[in-house]
């Protein structure tokens, strides 16, 4: 037991390091997420985000380069969203874009079909919230002082998940799987545990009723 | 009424003071001891020193909100005679493992200070707080004669050496609730000890606790204690329990349980239940276990299907058997078809609970769980509703206006919007909840946790301005800035406890958000733009108002629950409470206590 604990501590630093170098990137996603947010106005309001999506950048234990292909599927919702608009609209639109590549903690992202204008207020915001942004997450190690926090899973009530785990395991004891697969899943069951930050926050989940 | 208001007005102040024409002493005596609501009474107490001090003498029971609020010595000082105490203690967030285990909220200077001189004291309740072996010693040792009630609800840190101690001493013993508690199991002899020297036993509760049983314990607690209405029990086979059945004749509610061998019709089959048992809740029951129950589904006032392995079809079925239900908890397979059912059958329904189930697809039967749909049907159908709290997959603001409208008993409602989905049919909610508060005007409890976008900072205002007599609310990414959180905070007469997590409010907003709500005694806020050091919380500080600053740190990322599970993230947390008691004394490492300078 004590061993395992351990391991899990080992587990868990290593997730944080990790977290630390991914969350300067993490704050640059959180701004572009704000900033969309704030901006995209009557195409989508809120929902032109995934929440869900959001929530996945933030994970503390995932690291940069996994999280990056995610971040390119979301932001190439900007030439969808440019799609609605009035044909003049978008010809005035198109002189203005350019691919964007964003050089930040050790990550490089890339978005086609930038608009210029949303650019340089991307570098505005970028540029103003720096210095605290980046000060608030130094020590932090996961993303303090983020705007609107999407790494907070809803927490699942402790009596109930205990229950939970008892009914898995319950079920696989009574539909045993063939030798072959219940290798495989003990196996990924075991990973899962030792991911450290990760697997808690799969199971951890809302703080509420 | 309305024409005798010069009556009315004789009823002065001038009747409380003493001298001639007052209230005699022995008649407001004997007055007060009919008025039991804490609120009334804390009106009475501040008529005038007369009045305050025949309420302190004559008030039976006080429950402390929060443990670090007063002090047992001020509580006794006020309060000698009192014969109930409730003390609850750390953040309700503990029962999502979101507090370390060495937060705080010890037990020790309660009992130690109060067992002794309260020397009415018949029950104790004691929530989320840490009791020792030596805690219950010193209790039993001095109010075990005569102590009727102990309930250590979610409490920790004791083992069953002490409940030997309390079985044996506490003869006259009426509840004994341990619900949730983390006890260490040194044998099963306590409750042995106490079906043998508790013979006026009525209420046992040691559910979702992992304590042992004997089963022949039990029954000899169903032989002896011929008054045990409700038990409530850790895992045990229910084929060993028809014996602690058959004796058991006052029953009338069962928790816990279990059916170990699923599917083994021939071995529950002699199960036979106490012919008065209204309220059930059993552990592990699976389709082919639940016709046990249909004899007599019609009698359940109160059913618990949270711990079963029911599907939603089962749910349905069983469900339209108990036209009779005030009182359902139910995990979320039980689908929108389900509560289509319960809508139909169960009209006197006054609480209904939605648990979150599963998140694993494919262990769960019904995809996407429970919607606006299955809401706004049971909106319609029950509508002696007073307490809804669900957990749901979706939702609109049609739903939402529909408990508005049909819900005029509620109480207490509490939404979380589940985050598997991508697509949420209709963001934000601004304008269901604000029909909900509208119409829903008896809510003393509100609870609201949605996903970024799912409240914009109009509808947080919505919140405020029509949060009524609303005492306790609990907030969940809701709002876009801080300008939402201070309308918010500007329509909060009567807000008491607020709790927020994961809003994207700076710490300055959140001082003066706070600040501006005049009736707020306790706030908890997880999830926030913190600053390293909490300087803005510093805005809020005040005379008599206690701040606490868990910093956010990697060290408690890595923090462990006993179980060994991790337990803190690594988010920041404020906790800011209303204290008698001055600083505390017992802060963890975590815990950054901040005072004003």
């Amino acid at each position: 037991m004590a061993g395992s604990s351990e391991q899990q501590l080992v587990a868990n630093a290593a997730a944080t390091t990790v977290a630390g170098n991914g969350s300067r990137f993490a704050v640059t996603c959180g701004l572009l997420r704000q900033y969309m947010k704030e901006h995209s106005g009557s195409n989508g309001g809120g929902g032109f985000l995934p929440a869900v999506t959001a929530m996945s950048l933030m994970t503390g234990g995932a690291d940069a380069e996994e999280e990056a292909p995610e971040v390119r599927k979301t932001m190439e919702l900007f030439p969808q969203q440019a799609g609605t608009l009035k044909d003049t609209q978008e010809r005035k639109e198109i002189t203005e874009k350019a691919q964007l590549t964003i050089f930040y903690g050790g990550s490089v992202v890339v978005f086609d079909d930038f608009p210029a204008e949303k650019a340089g207020e991307l570098m505005k915001l970028a540029g103003s919230r720096d210095s605290t942004a980046a000060a608030a997450v130094s020590d932090a190690g996961a993303a303090a002082g983020q705007p609107c926090l999407p790494d907070m899973p809803i927490a699942r009530k402790v009596s109930l998940q205990r229950f939970l785990e008892k009914r898995k395991n319950r079920i696989v004891v009574a539909e045993p799987l063939p030798e072959s697969e219940k290798k495989e899943a003990e196996s990924s069951k075991r990973a899962k545990k030792d991911d450290g930050g990760a697997s808690w926050l799969q199971v951890n989940p809302t703080l509420s009723l | 009424m309305g024409g005798e208001a010069p009556e009315a007005r004789r009823l002065d102040r001038a009747m409380s003071f003493g001298g001639a024409g007052s209230i005699p002493e022995e008649a407001l005596h004997l007055v007060l001891g009919y008025v039991d609501d804490p609120r009334d009474r804390e009106a009475v107490s501040l008529v005038c020193r007369r009045w305050h001090r025949i309420d302190a003498l004559t008030r039976k029971h006080v429950t402390v909100p929060f443990c670090y609020a007063a002090s047992p010595a001020h509580l006794l000082a006020r309060f000698p005679r009192l014969e109930s105490l409730a003390v609850k203690g750390k953040p309700r967030a503990a029962m999502y493992g979101l507090i370390p285990e060495d937060w705080g909220a010890y037990a020790r200077p309660w009992v130690a200070e109060l067992a002794a001189p309260l020397e009415c004291l018949k029950a104790l309740h004691l929530r989320r707080m840490v009791v020792t072996d030596d805690d219950l010693a010193a209790l039993v040792r001095a109010r075990g004669h005569m102590l009727q009630e102990l309930k250590l609800d979610k409490c920790s840190g004791f083992s069953t050496d002490a409940l030997r101690l309390v079985a044996r001493s506490c003869r006259s013993l009426r509840t004994l609730f341990l619900e949730e508690c983390s006890i260490a199991d040194n044998g099963t002899e306590w409750l042995h000890d106490l079906a043998v020297n508790n013979p006026v036993l009525e209420t046992l509760n040691f559910h979702m606790t992992e304590l042992t049983v004997v089963p022949a314990d039990l029954e000899l607690l169903a032989k002896k204690c011929k008054s045990l209405i409700s038990l409530k029990i850790s895992d045990c086979d229910f084929s060993d329990l028809i014996g602690f059945f058959r004796m058991a004749a006052s029953l009338q509610e069962f928790a816990g349980g279990a059916f170990i061998e699923q599917g083994e019709l021939t071995k529950y089959g002699n199960v036979k239940f106490p012919s008065r048992l209204c309220s059930l809740g059993l552990t592990y029951m699976g389709t082919n276990e639940m016709p046990i129950i249909f004899p007599f589904s019609a009698l359940l006032k109160k059913l618990d299907l949270q711990y079963t392995f029911l599907t939603t079809e089962d749910h349905c079925q069983l469900i339209a058997k108990c036209p009779n239900l005030l009182v359902l908890a139910v995990r979320n397979v039980i689908g929108d078809r389900g509560l289509g059912v319960v809508a139909d059958t169960c009209k006197k329904l006054q609480r209904l609970r939605v648990e979150r189930g599963d998140d694993d697809p494919g262990l769960q039967e019904e995809q996407g769980g429970v919607s606006q749909v299955g809401l706004t049907t049971v909106a319609v159908g029950c509508r002696e509703l007073e307490y809804i709290a669900a957990y749901v997959s979706d939702i609109t603001n049609g739903a939402l206006e529909s408990i508005g409208t049909f819900c005029k008993n509620l109480c207490d409602f509490r939404l979380v919007l589940l985050d598997r989905e991508e697509r949420i049919t209709d963001l934000p909610l601004d304008n269901g909840v604000r029909a909900l508060l509208r119409g829903c005007t008896k809510l003393r409890r509100f609870a609201l946790y949605l996903r970024p976008g799912g409240l914009s900072d109009t509808g947080l205002g919505y919140i405020g301005q029509y949060s009524g007599i609303i005492q306790y609310m609990l907030l969940g990414n809701v709002g876009e800035t801080d300008d939402g959180l201070i309308r918010f905070a500007l329509g909060c007469e009567n807000l008491r406890k607020l709790e927020l997590r994961s809003c994207c409010f700076s710490e300055q907003a959140l001082a003066r958000a706070i600040r501006s709500m005049p009736s707020l005694r306790y706030v908890w806020v997880q999830g926030y733009k913190a600053s390293k050091t909490g300087h803005d919380l510093m805005l809020m500080a005040r005379p008599f108002w206690n701040i606490e600053f868990t910093p956010p740190s990697s060290e408690n990322a890595n923090r462990m629950r006993e179980d060994g599970e991790p337990c803190v993230d690594s988010q920041a947390q404020i906790l800011a409470y209303y204290s008698l008691a001055g600083k505390r004394s017992d802060c963890p490492r975590s815990v950054v206590p901040l005072y004003p300078a």
